[in-house]
């Protein structure tokens, strides 16, 4: 309870802040929108013109794209600020901070790092969803809200250890911000269209050693009723259970960091 | 003056070969996202080649081959360094620099480009050929490629710088990124060639400069255009860079009243 | 019972060399030498509740690695530190409780948010009763005279400013403890004043214990009961703040710029440290010895004067003199 207190005061605060600058505000949510609604774009006229990709339509693609974006803007509400800015703090010093406090340092990290920013891509990312369960005629039943719910859970929670786990290595390295581009950003752009087009190495990359196809193709496979992946039916189901595993290995990493840290200062 | 420029680029060198490992993870960044282009062409083009005569995947190979190397030499974070210099002041001293900031900061940004393309460029687009296979152009083609290559580089720099320029007003760099970024995704070509767009969506590009930057540099290079065709688009280039130029002295002025009323 | 033990406490880095020059940058892509730098040696001291002590040293000497060690945000090599009882980075938060802590060169509030707002964010993160609470913003804002800017935005605020509310902040929660990492640093005099009655009152107070690192020999004057002195990570000497004067400090440094010298009988008690150039000299007085008055008075006897400035030593220069007297080599 004490925890959750302190979070909606720190998260209050931190949106009333960056509410503040109402102009500023309008430029983000502006450049936000743009930034992720030329992907759907870009989907949309690919497939406009070819119809479909590894057999995938535009509607199919843009569930993917939608379920990948949401979980990333959801993780990022919490992660994106405070680990993709993790190097320099620790840099320039301003990680000290974190360990004077009678606070969990990854909880008290993470509430002073809070963003508003994602709001718009909350509402777009919900739309694409609706859009594409009313073109593919997805049956809106209870069941199929309650595991999209959990679905988005746990690629949320899958996004959440990729922000940690790769940035994370700043406790070593000095310079680490091209961990994070490499293993999250670029590695994760192979989930925009089906795995099925790549070579069966990427499918095992993605699946087994960065599982990011865990966050939108195989949940994907289950509401789109297909059976064409490269392993065994059952991983459309285990989004929830991998997100929690990773999740787990990524705290238990991050405290390993703060020991490291503890004895090596920046 | 161009000793000063020397010694910029030779900094630069240096500054980035102390960052050796992202210098190695941009690489390997690189060549997963040109991989990723060819798979989804190849998937594509697997199913409707046929109705593309002229259209071919060693062609598209290229296609992703040139708009990288075209997105390694233009890609710039001026907009981030103004807003820097905004932020901590220093711009006010920039104003009474002998060299103009723009030059500077320009050729700054072109020498950690120069320095991307020959460590990290290179060795993807060996990468490439080696496993794709890459159409290599008439001599003619490759000296207007590589004209119209400057001139795109010319051009981007231009429209980061400019709106770059508007952190005077909202003090914050990284969104103008964004904008111009997603801008240039929709508008340029350079993930889908203008080719394949909607009727409606090219001809809003052909009234952008964005196109310039990527979509026709890189068709001059696969020879869809003869001689004079190449002339056109470079000449369109210059008319461009004209209209940018005097943009960005509107900006500049407007940023500089700006600073002596409110001190920035 | 002491309220801080460190006992044979060490710290070690190891720091990574980098190549000069541009085929220094390509070798060191492929190779790179590691080198362990100690930049604590052996230091133990002891502090009982309510001292206030001056922890000084020239730059690089230390002071930071130690003051990191006892808040728990690094660990020692080997040795050991105790603070109220408990190891600092075994039990961070236990200790976060007993601890307040300001780094003068690094702010810990970089919000948007009003200095009010920021405190009451550290009342609910430290659990700070409302009475404890409304008590301690009272006395802070009264004598900090923060009236003024409670409404502001912390990243408006002025240095000084900002100063104040870092410090009333790390103190919210009324800790046993309190580290000041260069607190005045940068500061105008007022200011600087200012901060130094509020210490003296909260330890008179509260008997908050104290441990100030600085530069600035006034600070040291004006708060400190006990000085420790380190340097190059050895602790050099462990006074209280009259035997510090006594050994050291009790001396003016006087530079005199003139045109020429007038034949005066020189005076024992003034030494010439050195002439810096034609016309210009720097002498070294002790100031049991002589008032300032006696000084002018004699230098404007012994010399035609244009300029002259009389300055007590840096601590930087204490430590040099000091480490130079220990080890003679």
């Amino acid at each position: 309870m004490y925890a959750l207190r302190l979070y909606m005061a720190f998260a209050k605060v931190r949106f009333m802040t960056q509410l503040e600058y109402r102009g500023e505000y309008f430029v983000r949510t502006l450049s936000k929108i743009i930034a992720w609604s030329t992907g759907f774009i870009m989907v949309m006229v690919l497939l406009t013109r070819f119809q479909a990709v590894g057999g995938w339509t535009v509607y199919e693609v843009l569930f993917l794209y939608a379920l990948n974006m949401l979980t990333h803007s959801l993780a990022g509400t919490f992660f994106m600020n405070s680990f993709e800015n993790l190097p320099r703090n620790i840099r320039q010093g301003v990680f000290d901070g974190v360990l004077t406090k009678p606070v969990s340092p990854l909880f008290y990290y993470v509430c002073t790092n809070v963003s508003a920013g994602y709001t718009s891509n909350y509402v777009i990312g919900v739309s694409v969803l609706v859009v594409c369960f009313a073109k593919l005629s997805i049956p809106v039943t209870l069941l199929n809200i309650v595991w999209l719910i959990a679905v988005i859970l746990g690629g949320c929670l899958i996004q959440a250890a990729g922000f940690i786990l790769t940035n994370v290595p700043a406790f070593w390295i000095l310079k680490s911000e091209s961990l994070m581009t490499l293993f999250f950003d670029d590695v994760k752009s192979f989930l925009q269209y089906p795995i099925t087009i790549y070579a069966v190495g990427i499918q095992v990359l993605v699946t087994f050693v960065l599982p990011y196809a865990f966050i939108s193709f195989y949940p994907a496979q289950y509401f789109l009723g297909r059976e064409d992946a490269l392993f065994h039916p059952l991983f459309q189901y285990l989004t929830l259970p991998v997100g929690a595993l990773l999740y787990f290995v990524a705290v238990k990493v991050w405290n390993i960091g703060i020991n490291r840290y503890n004895s090596t200062g920046s | 003056m161009t000793g000063m420029y020397l010694a910029l680029l030779s900094r630069t060198f240096r500054l980035q070969f102390q960052y050796r490992g992202e210098t190695f993870f941009r690489i390997a960044g690189n060549i997963i996202r040109i991989y990723i282009q060819v798979c989804i062409w190849a998937a594509l083009l697997g199913v409707s080649g046929a109705a593309d005569g002229d259209v071919t995947l060693p062609d598209m190979v290229t296609y992703v081959a040139a708009a990288f190397v075209l997105r390694t030499l233009t890609r710039t974070t001026l907009a981030h360094k103004l807003a820097d210099r905004v932020r901590d002041g220093s711009v006010a001293v920039d104003l009474i620099r002998p060299v103009p900031l723009i030059g500077y900061m320009f050729f700054e940004q072109l020498s950690e480009n120069l320095f991307a393309l020959v460590f990290s460029g290179l060795p993807v687009i060996i990468v490439s050929c080696a496993f794709w296979g890459l159409v290599l152009p008439s001599a003619l083609n490759l000296a207007l490629f590589i004209l119209s290559a400057l001139l795109a580089v010319l051009l981007m720099f231009y429209i980061e710088y400019i709106f770059g320029l508007f952190v005077f007003w909202i003090k914050n760099g990284t969104h103008m990124v964004m904008l111009v970024g997603g801008l240039f995704t929709v508008f340029s070509g350079a993930t889908v060639p203008l080719w394949f767009y909607p009727p409606a969506l090219a001809a809003v590009c052909e009234w952008l400069p964005f196109r310039l930057i990527a979509f026709e540099p890189i068709s001059v290079y696969l020879g869809k255009y003869d001689a004079w065709q190449a002339l056109r688009v470079i000449l369109l280039q210059l008319v461009w860079a004209a209209v940018l130029i005097v943009s960005e002295r509107l900006v500049w002025r407007a940023v500089q009243r700006r600073m002596f009323i409110q001190g920035g | 019972m002491a309220i801080i033990e460190m006992k044979n406490v060490c710290k070690d880095f190891k720091i990574y060399k980098r190549g000069k020059g541009f085929w220094g940058g390509v070798k060191s892509l492929f190779a790179r030498k590691d080198e362990i730098k100690s930049a604590v040696k052996d230091i133990s001291f002891s502090i009982k509740p309510g001292e206030l002590v001056g922890y000084i040293g020239s730059n690089g000497a230390g002071k930071s690695t130690t003051v990191k060690m006892l808040s728990g945000i690094l660990l020692p090599t080997s040795g050991d530190i105790r603070v109220n009882g408990i190891v600092p980075s075994a039990n961070r938060k236990q200790n976060a409780m007993n601890i307040g802590i300001v780094f003068g060169q690094r702010s810990q509030l970089n919000w948007d948010l009003p200095t009010e707002d920021a405190f009451e964010l550290y009342r609910r993160m430290y659990r700070v009763s409302d009475a404890v609470y409304k008590r301690n913003v009272d006395m802070f804002v009264e004598l900090m005279q923060m009236q003024d800017f409670l409404r502001k935005p912390v990243r408006q605020l002025s240095l000084g400013q900002k100063m104040r509310a870092e410090i009333s902040i790390a103190l919210l929660h009324d800790p046993k403890i309190l580290y000041l990492d260069e607190p005045t640093i940068g500061l105008d005099v007022l200011v600087k004043d200012r901060i130094r009655d509020f210490i003296r009152r909260l330890n008179a107070e509260k008997k908050t214990t104290v441990i100030l690192t600085t530069h600035d020999m006034t600070d040291i004057d004006r708060i400190c009961d006990r000085i420790i002195m380190i340097d190059q990570g050895r602790l050099i000497s462990d006074t209280t703040l009259e035997g510090f004067k006594a050994g050291n400090a009790e001396a003016y440094n006087v530079i005199v710029e003139y045109t020429h010298a007038i034949d005066a009988p020189p005076d024992p008690r003034v030494k010439l440290l050195k002439t810096i150039g034609e016309g210009r000299a720097l002498f070294t007085v002790d100031r049991q010895a002589m008032t300032v008055n006696e000084i002018l008075e004699y230098f404007s006897r012994a010399y035609k004067i244009t300029d002259i400035s009389i300055k007590r030593p840096e601590i930087e220069e204490i430590v040099r003199n000091l480490y130079q007297k220990m080890s003679p080599s």
